[in-house]
Formats: C-alpha cells, sequence, structure tokens
C-alpha cells in the first residue's frame, strides 16, 4: 500500500478530481493499529507547507491542493476513527490556518474542519475557537472568493445548528455574544445571493437560540434589516436563487424572535410610512414581512412559554392601525380561542385570556378613532366569543386569577361596538345582560351574602375576584347603562334578606352593607355614560341609593350611615369625573370662570327633570321619567357639571328636610326671639332606644353634615347666595319647596332674623338638646366668606357665646363640638365691614367673661371643671379663627393675649388649661382651606411671637421670693412649658427655628417634669424636628437629652393600666396607648440621633444607651419592640 | 466559580414564607383611597385629643399601640431575612428557617412576669446534608437573636435531628458560650456574620 506522502503526492500533481488517493488515506487510517498514521497522514503535506512562499501562484496552487487531500481524506473518514485529542490537534492546525494562510488555506481548512466538527471526538468547546479564528479572517473574508466564503458559512452554520455547541457558546459568552459581533463584522458586506441565504439563516439560528444583550441585538438587527427591503440584480451567471428566496429569508430574520420585536415593527411601520417613496412591490414586501412576524407568533401561542411574549408582540402589531388590527385578529383569533380551549396550565390560560382581553382594549380604542370605511372585523368579537372563549371559562370551575382575566375580558366583550357607520354593541343583548348578572354576583351580591365565587376561596382570593368584577363592570357600565340599572335594581333587592340574616351583628352588616353600596358608588361613578345623558349612571345610582335609605329608615341608623357613606362617595366620584371633563385636571372645586354656573340648572334642577325621588315626602321617584328627561338635557361638560351641582344640592336638601322636622316650640327652650312659636328639631325616624343607637344617629348626622359641606363647597359663591344657604343654616330647606307645607315657618325665620338689613342671623335650635347643631354647620363649613356678607356677625356670634358660656352647660359632647365649629368659621370668615371695632370688642367682653368664669379658681360660685375647661375650650376655638387670619391690631387680640398670660398660671386646672392652648393651631376641618377658610401665609409666625416667644422665661422657675411659694412657680413653669408645646407641635420647624436654643433648654426641663402624658410626646414631636432641621442645636445638650428621654422610656414602660398619673382634675390620666405613644416617640427620637452626630459625641453614652435599648427589646408593644430592635443596631454600630 | 455546597438550593417565594396575617381593610386604588378618606375619616375636629366623644370606628390611633407578646412568628421575622452565606437569599426562602421549628417556653400566650426567663429554640434546617456552614448559620441565627431580644430571652440554636451529618458537633459547638465568643472574635468570621445580618432591619 502507498505511503501517505505518495497519496500526497499523487493528489496534488493530479489535474482533475483524485477521488482515489483521498479514499485510500481514509481506510489506511481506519485500518492503522496505532495512533501514528495520523500524524504520518498529516505530515505527508508537510513538502508544500513548509516556508510558504506567497509571491509563486504555483507553490500556493499545491498548497492549496495539499490542504485539500487532508479535507478530502476527512470527508471519506468514518465519524469514529478520530480520537478527541487527535480531532482537538486538527481542529487547532486548521484554525491556525485562518491567521496564517489567507490565500491558500481558506477553502480546505473550513471543508477540514466542517468534517470534523462531524466526528464523534469533536468536543463542542471547540466550536467557539473555530469561530474566533474565522473571525481573524478580517478584511481578507470579503477577498475570498464566493465559494470559499460558501464553505465558511457551511461551517458556522454547522456548528450554530449543533445544540451542544450553541449551548456552549452561550455559556462562554453570555449576554455580550462577543462572537457574534465579530462575525457581523466579518461577514458585514455579503453580496452572493447563495451566501446571502445562508448568512441569513445564521442570523435567524442565532436570535431563536442566544439571548444577546440589547447592544448585540440591535447590531444584529441591522445586519439584516439593512438589506432589507431586499432586491435580486441579474447575473451572467445564475445561481438558481430567487429575489423570493431572498426576501423569505430576510422576513424569516424579521420573525424570527419577540425580543427583536420593539426593534423589527417601529422599523417596519417606519418603511411603511414613506409614503410614495415606496413603491407598490416594496409596500406589499413590507406588509408581507409584518404578517410574517406575526403568523410564527399565532403558533407560538400554543406553546406556554412563548404566550405571554408573543401576545404582547401581536397586541403592539395590532394597536398599530385598524389595517394591522384588521390583519392580526383574523390570524390570531382562531389560534386564541383554540388555545384556550387546550390550555396546558393556570397559566398559560391566564396569559392566553390576557391576551385575548388586550385585543379587545385595542379594538375599544380603536373603535373611538377608526373611520367608517375601516373594518375592525366585528364578526369576530361577538357573541361567538362569548360562547366559545369567557362562557367556557367561567363554567370551568377556575381559580381566581383566570376568573379574574375572565371577568375583565367579559366586560370588555359586553362594550365592543361595531366598526363602520352607526356604531352599536355588537353582542346581543342577552349576552351583555348575562355578563351583567354574573359579574354582579362576585361584586355585589355575594360579598352581602358572605359568600364568594369560587368555594373554600380565602380571603384574599375572594378579595382578588371582587375587585376584578368591580373594575370590571365600572368599565363596561358607561357603554352599556342598561345593565348598570339592573344592578343597582339587584342591589336594593337584596337588602331585604340581608338584613332578615341574624346571625351577624348589625356593625358587621353595615360594614358588608356599606362595602357593597361604596362598590356600586364606584362602578357606576368609573366615567360619564356614553350612551344617553352624562348624568345617566350617576342619577341612576344615587337615586337608587336614596331608595335603599329610605327602605332601612326602621332599622338603626347604622345603616342610614352605610349607605348615606356611599351616597356621599357617589356625589364625590361623579363631581370628580364631570370637573375632568370640564377642566382637565382633578379638581373638586371649579374655578368660577370655568364652571359656568348656570343658575338655571343648580337652583332647579327638578324643575327640567321630573320624576326624581323625594324621600322626605316618601316619594320614591319614577326613574323612567327621569332617563327619557335626562336624554333632552344640554349635554356639554359645562352644563354637565351645572346639572350635577343642581342634583348634588338637590339630594342634600331632601336628606335635610327628611332627617329634621319642625315642631311646635312649647316643649323646648325657645329660641332667642320668642316671636316664632316653631323650632327644628330631629324628624321621627330617630328613636330614642340606647345610648349606643343615639352615637350611631349623631353620628349619622355628622356624615350628612360632612355630605353637604362637600357639595356647598364646590358651589360659586354667587351660587351660594342665588341658593340663600344662609338661611339654610338655620331652616334646613324646610319650606323651600310649597310642597312640604312648611313655606310660612321659613318665611317667618326670614324675616324674624333679617336683622332690619343689617344681615341674618345664623341660629342653631336648641331642641333635641341642639342636635341638629351639625347639620346647620354643615351647611356654614362650606360657605364661601364672600357668601357670608349676608350675615349679621355679632347678632350671630353673640347668641352662640351666650349658650356656649352657660353653666352648668346645655350642650355637651359631639354636638357642642358643632358649636364650637361654627365659632371658629365666624371668626375666621367674618369680615371687618361686617363688624365694627365696637361690636368686635363686645364679642371679645362676652367672651372674656366666660373666661373670667374659668379661670375664677377655687371660687364657690365657680363652675365645675368640665364645665370650665368646656368654656375655655370655645373661647379658643373662637380664637383659632381669627388667629388663621389674624389682624395685628391690639384692639383685636387683647383676649389672646390675657388668656396667654393667665391661663397656665391658673392654680388648679392651669395644666389642662395650658394642653387646650393646641386648639389654637391644630389643624381643624372647620378651617381647612377646601372649605374656603382664610389662612394667612405667616399665621405660624404670627402666632409664635404672640403665645410662645414671649414666655421662655417664664418656663423655669424664678426664685422663689420665700420658701412657701417655691413649688408654685415650678408648677406654673411646668404648665408654661406645657402649653408652648401645645402649640409648637403643630407650628413648622421654620416657624420658631430662630430660638431653637431657647426651645433645647425647655425641652430637657420638660422631659424631666411633664411625667408620661401626651404633653410628653408634643415635646418629642418638637424635638425630632430640631434634630431632622438642625441638629446642631442639640449637640451640647446631648447628655442631658439622652439621659432624659431614656428616662422617659423607662417611666412610660412601668406605667400600668391601673396606675394613673394626674397632676389634677380633668383628663390628665395617663392610659396605656398614651404610655405607649411615649415610649415610641422616645425611640424613634434615640434611633435617630446615630445618623446625626458623629460618632464621637454618642460615644459616651454608648453602653448606657445600648443597656436600655436592649430592655426596651421586650416592650409590651411590638411597634416600638422593632424601634428598640433598629436603635440598638444603630447604636451597637458606633465606633 | 465559587465552589458552594449547594449550588442549587430550592428556594421559597416571598408569598409561601409565613407571615402575620394583618387584617387592613386595602381600598382597591389609590383613587379609592383618596374618596374613601374624604367620606369615612373621622371628621377632624373629633380627631382632637381634647375631643372627648368617642366612636369607635377603628381609626383610633391607640389600636397601634397594642401590647402583643414576642411570639414565634416575631422570633421568625426576625431570622428569616439572614442572607445565607453562600447565595443571596434569605434564611426564610432556603427554608434553613422555618416556623414550626421555633419554640418559646413558657408559650406567649402564658401570662406571667414580663421579667421572668424565656427560652427561644431554634432548630435550623441546612439545605444539605453535609453543610460545611452549618456552624456559621446556627452563630448568625444565634447573634441575630442575642442583638434583637430583651436579656431575659435566653438564645438555643441547634441543628435540626437528621439534617445534618454531624448535627452532634455542631450542636456542640453552637451551645459552648466560650468557643461562640471565641469565634465572634475572629475577624473573618465577624465579617461573614456582618454580610449575613447586614440585610435585618
Amino acid at each position: 500500500m502507498a505511503s501517505f506522502d505518495d497519496l500526497a503526492l499523487k493528489y496534488v500533481l493530479s489535474d482533475g478530481d483524485d477521488n482515489d488517493s483521498p479514499l485510500q488515506a481514509a481506510t489506511a487510517i481506519e485500518n492503522a493499529a496505532n495512533r501514528l498514521a495520523v500524524g504520518q497522514w498529516v505530515a505527508s503535506i508537510n513538502r508544500w507547507m513548509t516556508s510558504p512562499d506567497d509571491t509563486a501562484d504555483d507553490d500556493l496552487i499545491s498548497r492549496a491542493k495539499a490542504l485539500e487531500f487532508l479535507a478530502r481524506t476527512l470527508e471519506s473518514l468514518e465519524r469514529h476513527s478520530l480520537k478527541p485529542d487527535q480531532v482537538k490537534l486538527l481542529v487547532g492546525f486548521f484554525n491556525s490556518l485562518f491567521s496564517s494562510d489567507h490565500r491558500a488555506g481558506i477553502s480546505a481548512s473550513s471543508r477540514a474542519l466542517k468534517q470534523l466538527t462531524s466526528m464523534d471526538g469533536f468536543r463542542p468547546s471547540l466550536g467557539s475557537d473555530i469561530i474566533v479564528s474565522v473571525t481573524k479572517l478580517g478584511d481578507d473574508f470579503k477577498r475570498q472568493a464566493p465559494a470559499t466564503r460558501l464553505e465558511i458559512y457551511d461551517l458556522v452554520l454547522g456548528l450554530l445548528n449543533n445544540p451542544l455547541v450553541a449551548e456552549d457558546l452561550a455559556y462562554q459568552n453570555g449576554s455580550s455574544c462577543s462572537f457574534m459581533t465579530a462575525l457581523v463584522d466579518v461577514c458585514r458586506s455579503e453580496r452572493d445571493p447563495q451566501n446571502l441565504l445562508k448568512w441569513f439563516e445564521i442570523l435567524r439560528l442565532f436570535l431563536q437560540n442566544f439571548s444577546p444583550a440589547k447592544e448585540v441585538l440591535t447590531e444584529v438587527f441591522k445586519a439584516f434589516s439593512d438589506y432589507f427591503p431586499i432586491t435580486l440584480r441579474a447575473s451572467v451567471t445564475p445561481s438558481g436563487i430567487t429575489v423570493d428566496d431572498l426576501k423569505g429569508a430576510v422576513r424569516a430574520c424579521f420573525a424570527s424572535h419577540y425580543g427583536i420585536a420593539e426593534l423589527a415593527i417601529p422599523f417596519l411601520l417606519n418603511k411603511l410610512d414613506q409614503g410614495d417613496a415606496v413603491t407598490v412591490t416594496v409596500k406589499v414586501d413590507i406588509l408581507l414581512t409584518l404578517e410574517a412576524s406575526w403568523r410564527d407568533l399565532g403558533e407560538d401561542l400554543s406553546n406556554a412559554t412563548y404566550t405571554s411574549q408573543a401576545g404582547q408582540l401581536l397586541t403592539s402589531i395590532a394597536a398599530a392601525s385598524p389595517t394591522s388590527f384588521s390583519l392580526v385578529a383574523e390570524t390570531a383569533m382562531p389560534h386564541i380561542t383554540t388555545t384556550l380551549r387546550q390550555t396546558k396550565s393556570e397559566s398559560h390560560q391566564t396569559d392566553i385570556l390576557a391576551l385575548l382581553n388586550s385585543l379587545l382594549q385595542v379594538r375599544s380604542a380603536l373603535t373611538d378613532v377608526a373611520g367608517e370605511d375601516e373594518n375592525l372585523r366585528d364578526d369576530l368579537f361577538g357573541d361567538q366569543l362569548f360562547e366559545d372563549g369567557y362562557a367556557r371559562t367561567w363554567d370551568s370551575g377556575a381559580g381566581p386569577h383566570v376568573l379574574a382575566k375572565t371577568m375583565d375580558g367579559m366586560a370588555s366583550l359586553a362594550s365592543q361596538r361595531t366598526s363602520g357607520p352607526n356604531p352599536h354593541l355588537i353582542c346581543s343583548q342577552k349576552v351583555c345582560e348575562k355578563i351583567f348578572r354574573w359579574l354582579a354576583l362576585p361584586s355585589i351580591l355575594y360579598p352581602l351574602e358572605g359568600k364568594s365565587l369560587v368555594q373554600n376561596a380565602s380571603e384574599d382570593d375572594s378579595l382578588t375576584i371582587c375587585n376584578a368584577a368591580t373594575t370590571a363592570l365600572g368599565r363596561a357600565v358607561p357603554l352599556y347603562p342598561p345593565g348598570f340599572q339592573q344592578l343597582v335594581f339587584d342591589f336594593l333587592s337584596s337588602i331585604p334578606k340581608f338584613l332578615e340574616n341574624e346571625q351577624a351583628d348589625s356593625t358587621h352588616k353595615a360594614t358588608l352593607l356599606n362595602e357593597a353600596a361604596l362598590r356600586l358608588a364606584r362602578i357606576g361613578c368609573s366615567a360619564t355614560a356614553r350612551l344617553g345623558s352624562p348624568l345617566l349612571n350617576f342619577v341612576v345610582l344615587i337615586n337608587g341609593l336614596l331608595q335603599g335609605l329610605h327602605s332601612l329608615l326602621k332599622e338603626s341608623a347604622v345603616y342610614w350611615t352605610a349607605i348615606l357613606d356611599a351616597i356621599h362617595m357617589a356625589v364625590l366620584r361623579s363631581t370628580d369625573v364631570l370637573a375632568v371633563l370640564l377642566t382637565g385636571k382633578e379638581s373638586m372645586i371649579i374655578p368660577d370662570d370655568q364652571a359656568n354656573n348656570d343658575q338655571q340648572w343648580i337652583t332647579g334642577i327638578e324643575k327640567h327633570v321630573r320624576g326624581l325621588p323625594r324621600i322626605d315626602l316618601d316619594q320614591l321617584g319614577d326613574l323612567d321619567l327621569t332617563l327619557k328627561n335626562l336624554e333632552d338635557l344640554e349635554r356639554d361638560a359645562s352644563s354637565s357639571y351645572n346639572q350635577f351641582q343642581g342634583y348634588s344640592v338637590y339630594v342634600v336638601a331632601q336628606l335635610y328636610r327628611r332627617f329634621t322636622s319642625i315642631r311646635s316650640a312649647s316643649s323646648d327652650p325657645p329660641l332667642t326671639d320668642a316671636s316664632i312659636d316653631k323650632v327644628i328639631g330631629l324628624s321621627t325616624d330617630f328613636r330614642l332606644e340606647s345610648h349606643d343607637e343615639v352615637q350611631q344617629q349623631d353620628r349619622f348626622l355628622y356624615q350628612l353634615a360632612r355630605m353637604a359641606t362637600s357639595v356647598m363647597r364646590s358651589l360659586s359663591e354667587g351660587t351660594q347666595q342665588e341658593l340663600n344657604l344662609v338661611l339654610e343654616t338655620s331652616v334646613m330647606f324646610h319650606g323651600k319647596d310649597d310642597a312640604s307645607g312648611s313655606a310660612s315657618f321659613r318665611s317667618q325665620v326670614s324675616q324674624t332674623f333679617q336683622m332690619d338689613n343689617h344681615g341674618y342671623q345664623i341660629t342653631f335650635s336648641p331642641a333635641d338638646d341642639y342636635r341638629t347643631a351639625p347639620l346647620g354647620l354643615g351647611i356654614l363649613q362650606g360657605l364661601r366668606p364672600g357668601a357670608l356678607t349676608t350675615v349679621n356677625p355679632l347678632r350671630t356670634i353673640m347668641p352662640l357665646c351666650e349658650i356656649l358660656m352657660k353653666s352648668p352647660t346645655q350642650c355637651a359632647g359631639s354636638r357642642r363640638i358643632a358649636l364650637d365649629a361654627a365659632l371658629a368659621i365666624l371668626s375666621n370668615k367674618a369680615s371687618d365691614k361686617q363688624i365694627s371695632a365696637e361690636e368686635w370688642s363686645a364679642v371679645l367682653n362676652g367672651l372674656a367673661d366666660g373666661y373670667a368664669q374659668v379661670s375664677r379658681g377655687a371660687a364657690t360660685d365657680s363652675p365645675d371643671v368640665p364645665t370650665r375647661l368646656a368654656i375655655f375650650k370655645s373661647v379658643l376655638h373662637f380664637l383659632a379663627g381669627d388667629v388663621a387670619r389674624y389682624r395685628p391690631t391690639r384692639a383685636h387680640n387683647w383676649l389672646l393675649r390675657i388668656i396667654c398670660d393667665t391661663a397656665p398660671s391658673e392654680i388648679t386646672i392651669g395644666r389642662q388649661l395650658a394642653q387646650c392652648f393646641g386648639i389654637l393651631v391644630s389643624p381643624k376641618e372647620c378651617l381647612a382651606k377646601p372649605n374656603h377658610a382664610r389662612l394667612k401665609p405667616f399665621r405660624g409666625q404670627w402666632i409664635y411671637q404672640e403665645a410662645v416667644r414671649p414666655y421662655f422665661d417664664r418656663c423655669f422657675p424664678s426664685p422663689p421670693p420665700g420658701p412657701d411659694q417655691s413649688g408654685q412657680g415650678d408648677r406654673c413653669a411646668t404648665n408654661r412649658s406645657v402649653a408652648i408645646f401645645a402649640i409648637l407641635r403643630h407650628l413648622k420647624y421654620n416657624d420658631y427655628s430662630s430660638d431653637a436654643d431657647q426651645i433645647v433648654r425647655v425641652v430637657i426641663r420638660s422631659l424631666a417634669t411633664f411625667g408620661v402624658s401626651d404633653d410628653i410626646n408634643a415635646v418629642m414631636t418638637v424635638l425630632c424636628q430640631l434634630l431632622e432641621h438642625e441638629p446642631e442645636h442639640l449637640k451640647e445638650h446631648l447628655a442631658a437629652l439622652i439621659a432624659n428621654t431614656m428616662a422617659v422610656y423607662k417611666m412610660a414602660r412601668n406605667v400600668d393600666s391601673s396606675l394613673l398619673i394626674s397632676q389634677g382634675p380633668g383628663k390628665t390620666t395617663t392610659t396605656r396607648g398614651d404610655a405607649g405613644k411615649c415610649r415610641h416617640s422616645a425611640l424613634t427620637f434615640m434611633g435617630q440621633l446615630p445618623g446625626c452626630f458623629e460618632p464621637r459625641y454618642l460615644l459616651p453614652h454608648r453602653v448606657s444607651v445600648l443597656q436600655g435599648l436592649s430592655l426596651a427589646c421586650g416592650d409590651p408593644v411590638r411597634g416600638v419592640r422593632a424601634l428598640a430592635i433598629s436603635g440598638r443596631k444603630a447604636w451597637s454600630n458606633l465606633s | 466559580m465559587d465552589n458552594k455546597d449547594n449550588a442549587n438550593p430550592t428556594i421559597l417565594t416571598a408569598s409561601e414564607l409565613p407571615t402575620r396575617q394583618i387584617k387592613k381593610k386595602t381600598p382597591a386604588s389609590a383613587d379609592d383611597a383618596k374618596f374613601a378618606d374624604a367620606v369615612s375619616r373621622r371628621p377632624l375636629f373629633l380627631s382632637d385629643p381634647f375631643c372627648d366623644v368617642s366612636w369607635s370606628d377603628g381609626t383610633e390611633s391607640e389600636d397601634d399601640f397594642v401590647e402583643e407578646p414576642i411570639d414565634e412568628q416575631e422570633i421568625y421575622d426576625l431570622i428569616s431575612n439572614i442572607t445565607d452565606p453562600e447565595h443571596p437569599i434569605s434564611l426564610g426562602q432556603l427554608a434553613v428557617v422555618n416556623l414550626p421549628d421555633v419554640e418559646i417556653t413558657p408559650p406567649p400566650s402564658t401570662p406571667c412576669d414580663p421579667n421572668a426567663l424565656r427560652r427561644v429554640l431554634v432548630k435550623v434546617t441546612p439545605t444539605i446534608t453535609h453543610c460545611s456552614l452549618a456552624t456559621v448559620l446556627g452563630l448568625g441565627v444565634r447573634v441575630r437573636l442575642e442583638q434583637a431580644l430583651p436579656p431575659n430571652y435566653r438564645v438555643d440554636v441547634v441543628i435540626k435531628e437528621g439534617s445534618h451529618s454531624q448535627d452532634d458537633q455542631v450542636n456542640k459547638q453552637l451551645a459552648d458560650k466560650e468557643r461562640v465568643a471565641a469565634a465572634l472574635e475572629n475577624d473573618t468570621l465577624k465579617g461573614v456574620l456582618d454580610k449575613m445580618l447586614e440585610s435585618c432591619v
């Protein structure tokens, strides 16, 4: 047998193809007894390889042939013939040629390597080496003959097709995929059609099998998208490849993976968007490429792994334009419904439903913008989809998440409208009703019955389902109002049965009822109705809730509040939605120039809309008539807003009338004017059953008053005047409508209290122990200062003061709070024009008399302590209203000065009085900005200058003039500090920052003297403010502050509920809650210290603090323990 | 690459970990909260500390200061967020610490003097039976609890029986106060423990 050398020589010298020599060589290798044969075989071409002389073409040709001999031999070798190490050596050899022999070695090397990669002994890790070698060709790659390049492409393709090699490449390169960027660099300018087919195939494989980083993705995307749209030049040597083959290959790249969708879709749409610059052929190409991008995706849907991503891409394509939607829908919808039937897991089902739901939403959005000639495939989104898709899932007993998606989708389906002219609902009425009936169960009806849609569902799951149903209904209702009417009707019908359930107590039932009613409000008021009047659903809802309230009047007031809160919520939400329509932004109160304030709507909506309920007259209304009338109303944003304002006023008025009544004054204390023989009292709906029930009733009255405030404050000044709301505070809308038969009372009040054109006197009826006072406050609180110009402040305030200063008091509890608030409002909103300096002085004198009773101390005729405190609080409320819009003259402020000077030093109840000083500045609803209170920007600084700053000296006991008076000095100083911190806790840091050093000194003393009480929390609040803003001020006092704070903690820890710390009579007992708050604030401060100071300031205290904190880790309150643990960590990290 | 004892441990998701069930009404959306606040909130002037009208509506701030004893769940919460020395995953997620393996004696439900001695026993389950870091795990749990519990709590950490091939030896080390103290003097070990406890709030 010839040696390898001979065979090689023979092959190199042969002119044509010598098939024999390689074959013989292969056989010799296979039959060889030892490994030497392979070495001899490779060495056989040595004579051509050594000292290659590139200049001689002959050498080149013979070297190429010699290498070809090796490659051809390998082609003939059996796959198992080479050992792994031999393969490795050979790969190394051929790889080296890519660097060293660009002219002769490439083609044969590529062929040889291709063979080697298919050998059994080939290790996947070598793949990476081969690709790296190939990329070393650099610019010489394009100088290779097309056929050689084809060999290389084949080689790379073979490697990428080998899953083991691909896996190894992915592992070695990670997301950077550097081998690919190098390849893209080398192969950039390929022009040969046949090579391009291979190159595109490589790119496609890469995109499908690797997870490259974004930059790599962009690079690869560029590598094929640069060719788009691809054409083919006529060639003298036809390759047999058509332009369609090339187009198909490029499309395959575009459609290869969802990852490039975000690049591909904008790119293609952008190309499409170039107008006439794009020829029809190209456009077709683009569209077909787009189609290819999603055709494969449709198939991906059935694969659970890709559903979500494929779905996202499909949706984004569909959303591009009506045309793309209809293309996508046609291809995807059959896939979706089929897949939905055969889903493999719950998450797959959820993904498919999510896709379907998004398509429905996209369709809804497109219906709004599509032209009349656009086709949005109405046929695919009707009853059939409901039956095939959602109904099937609904019945399948699916889990909460699938159900949530199903409900979401059903609601979207029910609101689908046809494309083209005269849009109408696609689904039949029967299907829509079914959907609403189904959704009503988990959102409204089942929760009332304490049931869940899914048996044995956890509380969380039930809540998920309930919320999903509510949100879904909220979306469908604007487009299908009849469904909402049915829902309200179902809710009302379920109430009687719900009340019969005797297992639950009334508070729990009221909570359930309230939650269901609030959900109903959320559903009905999510948006304006799209069909018919914008107010349609709002009116249906509130009318329904009024009916519900009416049906509950025989029950406890706790149910009234449950429904009333929902009415209030409905009013707020509806106003909000309408305000957004009008102004484009969310605001409950519209500037006067934007709201049209069309008085005809606001003052007399009932004249335009007939059939509204009047529950004060036990009339439940005629909904059909109302809906018919609503249809005829103007529908522009401004009119709708005003119409709804009118409707809200109408609702509040009838509620006020329903729950109050006019009765003879004989049994009640007379009003200030004896000429009126009637008073406003509570209606007969209020039954005095038990203390609890009375509390619930009072609560209801407060909530009604708050609703009135919400409605009234949104009205313009002119409207408030036009409606004469000032009078309504006294007559509660009685007699406004002749039908109620109380017109005479109204005119009587109106005349009697209109003081000779000096304005109205607002009166609060003493009937039922002033229980209607909150209702009066409800209206008064919402009035703008301008609307109060018709009030006579003096004659309103004086009688009010008289009531409040009376001892023993006739008016206590919540009613007194309402009257106090009224006093604050009047002192805040009354303008100087309405009340002269003398009159103001008279008012202050009246209050000073009241204060005199308080400060009369232990004198025998002084009232009891609770009354004294109540009177003092009323005085402070008046001052609080005034302080908010302070006037700097002495004539206005002498009472404030007297009180600040003397109250804390009062002998017996000085401390309690001092605690009340917070009232001057504490946040109050009656003095809130939305309620049109007059608030001057520097009020905080002003009160600080008046009531705090002058008194710092008095916070320390003065040297005792005599041995027997020292104790009093101490107590006065403490009381003074209490008063100061009661104010400071409500001020901003900037208001008092100038005296920080002074305050720190008072803080240190107060920590040691206040004992465990809420007063200490005020101190800690101020201390934490100091620490947050300017810790520098605390630096010098750290030892005292730390020791005192830890002592406060310790003291509060030792407080047991049985231990009452009391500094006198009244409300000074310390509860467990107060003690808990003390400990909480003490540890909050301690925990913040390490973050605010350099360790050197704190290290001296570290050991003792850590000791205290470790004990605090056993605090009985969990929240306090957590603070102790984090504080301990911060302190132990100090070094 | 690091040579880890268990390169592929089973990990629990956050929702699978035991938590304290806090019954709070959560509104469905922020939008809801905005309106709910306006409607159902106690009127401001009734929340004033000087207001003596009490309506029980569940918004009392004193609810935040309810006294609750340290219970097993609280111990679990203290140690479950310690980071594993090998993986950036918490001990709770790796099921190294488990709620049923926390024991307090006398039980927190029995009323007794707040300063009386209590014992907390935590059984640690390493992810694999030959885990070389079992001692470190136990030490981490022990240090965390000692830093977070008051002085009247005695902490015992043991390896759960049958979960480690050398549990006896590891338990001995963990129970030996002097060895624990010595271990904490070791800077390298201290570094590892600090890293583990970094994630504890």
